[in-house]
């Protein structure tokens, strides 16, 4: 025999697991094992930069909501934005108990993403207030949106045009 | 007294007429719940068709469309706008079960290939496995059979 019995076995266990690996990979390759979605804020130049800070009451500013979806299914998602400040509770079980100032929905594919621009105003003046960016998907179980754990938020101080 | 009486029952009665008509709504008008039901009932029939293999990314477009109008209806108040979210929410609804079905066929279609491909792998390694040493073999010995041995 010109290739030793021992060396054949071992390139065939070789070739044979390669083999199994290839395939499953094949089969495993459209599964999502850790579904997930993402929720950003981005700054007017739509970079994670130059947030506003202080705000004119009244006076809009600009910003980009950025939403993903990894969840390995086609998603109904809403944003709620809340005007909160120091005493309003989030977390990722219970949403923000503050007024509703704007609402976007979006239905995106799995790993698909939007990035879209919004423009938002404060309609009272206020030092630390929270603009909270809540992400809702709907549920098709219950046909309602369901808060979906995620949240972002941006610290603002809000004047007056007189400088209240 | 009766001419009085007669104006003010006249009156009365065209009151409450244009009251009545008032407060029926135009037959096409569409309230902005209702397109809500509509766009959370398409979403769901995409997601199904999703489920059943089908390529729902022109659905999801023209969800995101009837959105978009919807949102901008609802802050401009232009009826028109709502109409045509909901007339768009309505077209999604429809086409989706076709999605679906594609979907389903396309699936179908693939564990068909699957096999075909599974099937051919198969009788290869069969074919090698039982033609391969004699094939090696004559081919090793066609390429040295200008070899000589030699005494040592």
């Amino acid at each position: 025999m010109l290739i030793d019995e021992e060396v054949l076995a071992v390139v065939l266990a070789i070739i044979l697991v390669s083999g199994v690996f290839t395939v499953s990979q094949a089969f495993l390759s459209g599964r999502v094992t850790e579904p997930f979605s993402e929720l950003a804020i981005l700054g007017p130049e739509m970079k994670m930069a130059d947030y506003p800070k202080n705000v004119t009451v009244g006076n809009p500013f600009d910003l980009y909501l950025y939403v993903g979806n990894h969840e390995g299914r086609v998603m109904y998602y809403a944003v709620l934005i809340k005007l909160g400040d120091r005493s309003t509770q989030i977390n990722d079980t219970e949403p923000a108990d503050a007024p509703v100032i704007a609402r976007y929905e979006f239905v995106i594919l799995h790993d698909g993403n939007v990035t879209r621009p919004i423009t938002l105003g404060i309609n009272e003046p206020g030092l630390n207030r929270r603009l909270i960016f809540e992400l809702w998907a709907f549920d098709e179980g219950s046909e309602r949106f369901m808060y979906h754990s995620r949240w972002c938020q941006l610290w603002l101080n809000a004047t007056s045009i007189e400088g209240s | 007294m009766k001419s009085l009486f007669k104006l003010l029952l006249t009156s009365t009665v065209i009151l409450l007429v244009s009251l009545r008509v008032a407060s029926i709504p135009a037959p096409d008008a569409v309230s902005i719940d209702e397109v809500r039901a509509k766009l959370a009932e398409s979403f769901k029939s995409v997601s199904e068709a999703e489920r059943m293999g089908g390529n729902v990314s022109s659905l999801v477009s023209e969800l995101n469309a009837a959105i978009a109008l919807l949102e901008k209806g609802e802050s401009s108040g232009n009826e028109t706008l709502i109409r045509e979210a909901s007339m768009r929410a309505e077209h999604v609804l429809a086409e989706a079960p076709e999605a679906g079905s594609e979907g389903v066929a396309g699936a179908q279609l693939r564990i068909y290939q699957n096999v075909a491909i599974l099937s051919s792998l198969a009788v290869l390694a069969f074919v090698v496995w039982i033609f391969g040493p004699r094939l090696f073999w004559s081919l090793w010995t066609r390429s040295k059979r200008d070899w000589r041995v030699k005494s040592c």
